[in-house]
């Protein structure tokens, strides 16, 4: 499987913020989310590489979002294991970079979220990938949280 | 919708003061989140057998005279009969050592105490002998032998994640340090060596830290292993040496788990 290129890709709007749709992938509409962005089928049951908007009311510092962020993976995911956490700066105020492993089933699947405390509200940016699909997928998800943009200047 | 606790989190006592930012705690984080197998225990006897086993399907009676205790271990995690013979599930799980595509082996060190992660990775799925992890160090509790474990390929990205104690934690920049490669070493050993002069408070931070030192090794394959060091809180370094003299040089626990993925799919895609 491979991910496809990051060129001529249109963008998709939140309330909150500006994300680019990779070619091919498919917006999706459901409940609970700002955003789903899927790619499409590859065939044999692999699974299909999203990628994720939610927000809501927040005021507090990046440093608790952070930390919540990763205690509920730990807490809600199966056999959530944290691999890195970092500071991501963005025009709009620093966010955090953060990833994890989890068990879906007899899958193990990849997240990086990129989550950002702007404008009184909590963004998510959530790709996921399998995590044999990394390898291929990681500039495509790389490209599109570089590509993040606020609607609403901070 | 998720409800925020009220209370601030707990800050990374020297990362947040080194950067002036509010920098949550992340250290903490590796000792829960061990290396999980509920494979069997194995000592060195049993693995011997087991091998033989694998290699002709059966023991002799020859094979498991005077080894009733190897024997044993193997029964009882149902890998052979009490015969010597390999149960299905023992073919199944010694399969990658008749058929393997690649292999994969980290050996590490703490404290001067060595320990080993092994894996064989077959059309089936990943044939796993794991030594005492990196939280098995950390929490005084590093048992001899080897955890035996039958994985599916995407299950070998966070074992190995897990075993070598791959976390979050704050990489802060430092000055770059040409130090005597003699005076690693003998830290590596576990000895008390004295942070070495010139060397900037990230680093004087990071020499203070229990260092998990270890290898990855990729067959076929590999040029020379490179040297990482899991440094606790102040997070993972890569061992830079040139003659006789070496740098420390931070390398994010994103980055690290990235070079690790991409040695198994180099493996596997070869």
């Amino acid at each position: 499987m491979t991910a496809s290129g990051p060129e001529d890709c249109p963008v998709e709007t939140t309330n909150d913020i500006r994300i680019p749709c990779p070619a091919g992938w498919s917006r999706q509409r459901t409940e609970g989310t700002d955003l789903v962005l899927l790619a499409p089928p590859a065939g044999n049951g692999a699974f299909r590489p999203n990628v994720v908007v939610t927000s809501q009311p927040y005021d507090g510092s990046i440093a608790k979002l952070s930390t919540f962020a990763m205690a509920a993976a730990i807490a809600e995911l199966d056999r959530a294991h944290l691999i890195a956490c970092n500071i991501w700066p963005h025009p709009a105020g620093n966010g955090r970079q953060i990833e994890y492993t989890h068990q879906l089933g007899n899958q193990v699947l990849h997240v990086q979220r990129w989550t950002f405390a702007v404008n009184g509200r909590a963004v998510d940016v959530t790709a996921t990938c399998a995590a044999t699909q990394l390898t291929a997928f990681d500039e495509l998800f790389g490209y599109l949280a570089a590509k993040i943009e606020f609607r609403r200047a901070g | 919708m998720a409800a925020f606790p009220h209370k601030e989190p707990r800050t990374e006592a020297f990362a947040s003061v080194h950067t002036g930012e509010q920098l949550e705690q992340l250290s903490g984080i590796a000792a829960r989140q061990p290396y999980v197998s509920q494979g069997p225990w194995l000592t060195a006897g049993s693995l011997q057998l087991l091998q033989t086993a694998a290699e002709s399907g059966r023991l002799g009676r020859f094979g498991i005279a005077g080894k009733a205790a190897e024997l044993d271990q193997l029964v009882s995690a149902g890998l052979l009969t009490d015969k010597g013979k390999l149960t299905g599930q023992g073919r199944l799980v010694t399969s990658p050592w008749r058929d393997s595509v690649a292999s994969l082996r980290i050996a590490a060190q703490f404290g001067g105490r060595a320990s080993v992660f092994q894996a064989w990775l077959g059309p089936e799925g990943c044939l796993v002998l794991a030594g005492p992890s990196y939280d098995r160090f950390l929490a005084g509790n590093s048992q001899a032998g080897h955890q035996l474990d039958f994985l599916a390929l995407g299950h070998l990205y966070p074992a190995i994640a897990a075993w070598v104690g791959i976390a979050p934690a704050w990489s802060l920049a430092s000055e770059p340090l040409s130090i005597d490669l003699q005076t690693v070493n003998r830290r590596f050993g576990g000895e008390t060596v004295p942070v070495p002069e010139g060397a900037d408070p990230v680093l004087v931070n990071m020499w203070r830290q229990p260092w998990f030192i270890w290898q990855l090794l990729v067959e076929p394959e590999s040029g020379h292993p490179e040297t990482f060091i899991n440094a606790g809180e102040s997070g993972h370094y890569h061992l830079a040496v040139a003659e006789d003299r070496a740098q420390l040089n931070a390398r994010p626990s994103g980055a690290l788990y990235r070079d690790l993925a991409r040695a198994i799919d180099r493996a596997v895609h070869r």
